[in-house]
């Protein structure tokens, strides 16, 4: 037996407070003046005993609830040991299917190993074949004979995850569990160090697992590998766009290699670099010969030498597009807002953006087809035909840029967003000169690169009530200076100040250039456009409440890698294999992800023996105290609600039971009872 | 003051019963008691042969003149009673575990009974006593009187100890030469046979002799809910004891005292009647009133 929170137990001391209630108690006498004394006697020792052999019952009772309720505070448990599986074990065939099982053939080795598995397979000792890799899966059905065994074996197929033992520990753990055998888990791998877990604990085998590293990984430790490629995702001018590679060797001599930068399959670059022993090395290549569209890319390293090929290219994917078109709309007499936010766009990144900037009292049906993002400055009460065609284009996915001025100040509710504005703030001589940015979201991707905005002064600020939408930036005072709403599929920026470098002088600030490149990659949606993912990795397909459209992704074969319910309703995918994706949303907008195996699989370095060695330990009989040496289960069984049951049951018991001692003796045998009722005479 | 006393409801609850005297006393007042008025009662009783000495007034002439003999005629002489009411003012009876002591207790009953015989037109006085005699109203039906008696009765508060011997010899030499009824209201925290040795005298001199027994409920029937330490009241000792004892081995004492006091009452020709404070005091005046016209 013993006690899961056996701290409780100290509350055993309590059991003193009915014993003083019932012994010591007993000694204390109330003096009471009476009429004489002529028919009374001293009978202090006598009543003392008797009362503690009449209270003795009273007393077991309220004992007895108090420590079954300390009792099962303190969780006691008792062991019990019950035969596991019968005596029979099952046999788990672990085969590593990750992406450097690829090399040499040591795929097809580990599964040769594990057919000879097959031949201790029976009904009454079956076994299981588990592929993993960052996850782990039974292969097939759990064979009793084997020729489903062997037939679930071949079922492995390679894979381009990586490896990762803890998946593989928890789904054994799992299967011993639900089959309630003790298991004889052959796991046939290639050993990667990589593939350990941080925790060691996390390598848990189940109780009474006897484990078997079979190594099938073939010699030949050095490994070349691309181990980064850095698109620059969308190319507005052909002749600058730069894709940088990182070339990587595991375990490897000094070596010079040959580089090349394919595109659409064609070998466009080639660069000869030298990669230090056991080092890295980058290239950079300059100038991308490609069309408008989506393009599918690949470093390839040429001439690697080691026995791992699969790694030695790297996809990535690139679009070649126009500048984005910024539609802004701002009123007539304003003319230096343009202006600023064209210099800033230019100097971020040239030629990406172009600004067709017009007036909002001459537009009254805008052309939002080709625009990436519009920016309304300060729209005061828009005409219902803009205002209408402007939500509806953000509800359908656009993006907007509101910047609020004196027009807008002088409404009630902000234009599209519908945001409720309480009142102009102006600085003057007779209040603040200024008004400074307090506090910001620095990871928000639109202030993230915006330091030192805080010296920035705005002299009229919009004050708005945040309502549904997100405060990004905030004055002193609590003032919404930056605001982000969801708006249906799109975004809605607001800056509760102009940028005409008189409502503030922001345009002017070192932080307008990245706050205005930042924020038009936000609103055109480009940080998505990085092209390039990991396997495993999930890449983002829509935000958690946005249920508006489905998603289709067509992995490297051209077939749907969704189901209808993920396309209508998951928020991410994890790419299960290396390849091109093609991503179309709901919103109209395609984009292409190249996905490539992890390379940490490209380090062969292996586990040593004493890991193994402890691994194996895990699993032995009574190393987590659940299993005892001839294989027999130790299973805890805690009686704590038997003992809440019987609190209840003394706790109900102990008021009749009190009730029968300390009133019954108000009855009197002589005749009716007398009630007295005194003050003086009740104690 | 005396409506303290006097309460209606007592008194409307008794006001249909007669205050007879079983005894016949000497008096310098005759009467009937069933009259309003003072007066002689001509109600015959008996014949008897004349003897020197009688009173001429009595003898019957017309018997006397048919045989020649003289017979004296005996009239049932119907008198006032003579009251006296004894209260025990010492410390026991101050106790009270609900709001009536017993001496409030004694003090209403005493009242009632004076007024009832006011009413009568009895002659009625009070003595206080405890181990003394503390106060004493003689016993007379003069107006004014009964105002003394109240008054005296009032004023009865508990104090000292009880002593029966003391003061019923006092009480011997007063009231030898008059009969009447004594009434005698105590809680009787004596031994039962020095009590009714030291009353039984006044029974010897022809009074009708009343015990009133006054307890409380808490001394009939005492309850503790745990170890006590109880104060005599007159004798400030102190005793530790149990409610077990006080619910079997009190009850036992207390009711065997009761038992062996109305016992040796009877038997020494008093009437005795015990009382809890708790009960009605017009149900036990009409129960001794009763009990009284019974006895006539």
């Amino acid at each position: 037996m013993g006690f899961l929170a056996p701290w409780f137990l100290g509350a055993v001391a309590l059991a003193g407070v009915p014993v003083w209630l019932h012994l010591l108690r007993q000694h204390k006498t109330t003096p009471i003046r009476f009429a004489s004394l002529m028919f009374f006697e001293r009978r202090m020792t006598t009543s003392t005993r008797q009362r503690k052999l009449r209270y003795y019952a009273l007393l077991a009772l309220r004992l007895l609830a108090l420590l079954f309720l300390i009792l099962a505070f303190a969780r006691p448990y008792f062991e019990r040991k019950v035969a596991a599986g019968g005596g029979k074990r099952m046999t788990v065939a672990a085969i590593d299917n990750s992406f450097s099982m690829r090399r040499g053939g040591a795929l097809d080795a580990a599964k040769q190993q594990a057919l000879a598995l097959a031949t201790r397979i029976s009904a009454s000792e079956p076994g299981i074949v588990v592929a993993f890799g960052s996850g782990a899966h039974e292969s097939g059905q759990r064979a009793e004979d084997a020729a489903t065994f062997r037939s679930n074996v071949s079922a492995v197929m390679a894979g381009d995850e990586r490896t990762a033992y803890a998946e593989l520990a928890r789904t054994l753990r799992g299967l011993s569990e639900a089959h309630r055998m003790p298991l004889d888990v052959h796991v046939f791998t290639d050993s990667q160090k990589s593939g350990m877990p941080a925790r060691f604990a996390d390598l848990q085998l189940p109780s009474d697992a006897k484990l078997e590293v079979h190594d099938t990984a073939p010699a030949g430790l050095p490994n070349f590998a691309v181990e980064a490629v850095t698109p620059p995702g969308r190319i507005f001018d052909t002749a600058k766009a730069r894709v940088r590679a990182t070339i990587t060797g595991f375990h490897t001599m000094k070596a010079v290699k040959n580089v090349e930068m394919l595109v659409d399959g064609k070998v466009q670059k080639s660069k000869t670099i030298e990669i230090p022993p056991s080092g890295r090395a980058s290239v950079e290549f300059t100038g991308i010969d490609s069309g408008y569209g989506f393009h599918r890319g690949e470093i390839r390293l040429e001439g690697s030498g080691d026995a791992f090929s699969n790694d030695d290219r790297m996809l990535f994917s690139i679009e070649r597009s126009d500048p984005r078109r910024i539609l802004m709309l701002h009123p007539a007499r304003d003319g230096r807002s343009p202006i600023y936010v064209k210099a800033a766009l230019d100097a971020a990144v040239p030629n990406a953006y172009q600004v067709d900037a017009a007036a909002i009292e001459s537009t009254s049906t805008p052309n939002l087809q080709n625009a990436s993002f519009v920016i309304l400055a300060d729209p005061g009460n828009l005409n219902q035909g803009l205002e209408g065609a402007l939500k509806d284009y953000v509800m359908r996915g656009g993006a907007l840029l509101i910047t609020a001025g004196s027009l807008t100040g002088a409404t009630s509710k902000l234009a599209v967003s519908g945001l409720t504005i309480q009142e102009s703030r102006l600085s003057s001589r007779n209040r603040e000169l200024f008004q400074t940015i307090a506090s910001r979201e620095p990871l928000h991707p639109v202030l993230e690169r915006t330091a030192g905005i805080e010296s920035a002064k705005f002299y009229q600020l919009i004050a708005m009530e945040p309502g549904p939408a997100k405060v990004l930036a905030k004055t002193a005072d609590a003032t919404p200076s930056c605001l982000e709403q969801r708006l249906g599929e799109g975004r809605v920026l607001v800056i509760a100040s102009p940028l005409d470098n008189l409502g503030n002088n922001l345009p002017l600030h070192p932080a307008f250039i990245p706050l205005m490149e930042r924020s038009a990659q936000y609103l055109s949606r480009q940080e998505e456009a990085t092209g390039v993912a990991s396997v495993g990795q999930g890449i983002e397909l829509r935000a958690a409440n946005d249920r508006a459209g489905a998603v289709e992704v067509l992995d490297p074969r051209g077939e749907r890698a969704l189901s209808f319910e993920q396309a209508a309703k998951a928020t991410s995918f994890a790419p299960g294999a290396e390849g091109f994706y093609e991503i179309r949303r709901g919103s109209g907008r395609t984009t292409l992800v190249a996905v490539n195996a992890d390379r940490r699989e490209s380090d062969f370095a292996r586990m040593d023996a004493d890991t193994i060695h402890l691994w194996k330990a895990t699993g032995e009989p009574g190393a987590d105290g659940q299993t005892t040496a001839n294989g027999e289960r130790v299973e805890r069984r805690s009686p704590w609600w038997w003992l809440l049951l019987g609190v209840l049951l003394f706790t109900l018991a102990e008021p009749v039971l009190a009730s029968k001692y300390l009133f019954g003796q108000g009855s009197s045998e002589f005749g009716e009872p007398v009630e007295v009722g005194s003050k003086e005479a009740t104690v | 003051m005396e409506q303290r006393f006097l309460d209606p409801r007592v008194l409307a609850s008794i006001s249909n019963l007669e205050l007879v005297a079983k005894t016949v006393v000497d008096g310098f007042v005759a009467g009937l008691h069933r009259s309003p008025h003072f007066g002689f009662s001509q109600e015959f009783a008996e014949y008897r042969m004349y003897s020197e000495g009688d009173d001429l007034r009595f003898v019957d002439w017309n018997v006397f003149a048919r045989t020649e003999r003289a017979y004296i005629k005996r009239f049932k002489g119907e008198t006032n009673s003579r009251l006296t009411i004894l209260i025990d003012a010492s410390a026991s009876m101050g106790y009270g575990s609900e709001e009536v002591k017993k001496i409030d207790y004694a003090r209403f009953l005493a009242a009632s009974i004076a007024y009832m015989a006011n009413q009568q037109r009895d002659a009625a006085g009070v003595i206080v006593f405890d181990d003394e005699v503390r106060e004493y109203v003689t016993a007379s039906s003069r107006q004014g009187n009964f105002h003394r008696t109240l008054f005296a009765i009032n004023r009865a508060e508990p104090a000292a100890r009880t002593d029966f011997a003391k003061p019923f010899f006092h009480f011997q030499s007063t009231l030898r030469n008059r009969r009447g009824l004594v009434v005698v209201l105590s809680d009787f925290y004596e031994d039962p046979e020095l009590i009714i040795k030291t009353i039984e005298p006044l029974r010897y001199r022809g009074n009708d002799v009343v015990l009133f027994h006054l307890l409380d409920p808490q001394e009939l029937r005492p309850k503790f809910d745990g170890p006590v330490l109880l104060i005599d009241s007159e004798t400030e000792s102190e005793l530790e004891t149990s409610p077990e004892y006080a619910a079997q081995e009190y009850r036992a004492k207390i009711d065997s005292h009761v038992s062996a006091l109305e016992t040796k009452a009877r038997a020494a020709g008093l009437s005795y009647h015990m009382h809890a404070t708790n009960t009605p005091l017009d149900a036990a005046l009409r129960e001794f009133l009763l009990v009284r016209q019974g006895r006539m």
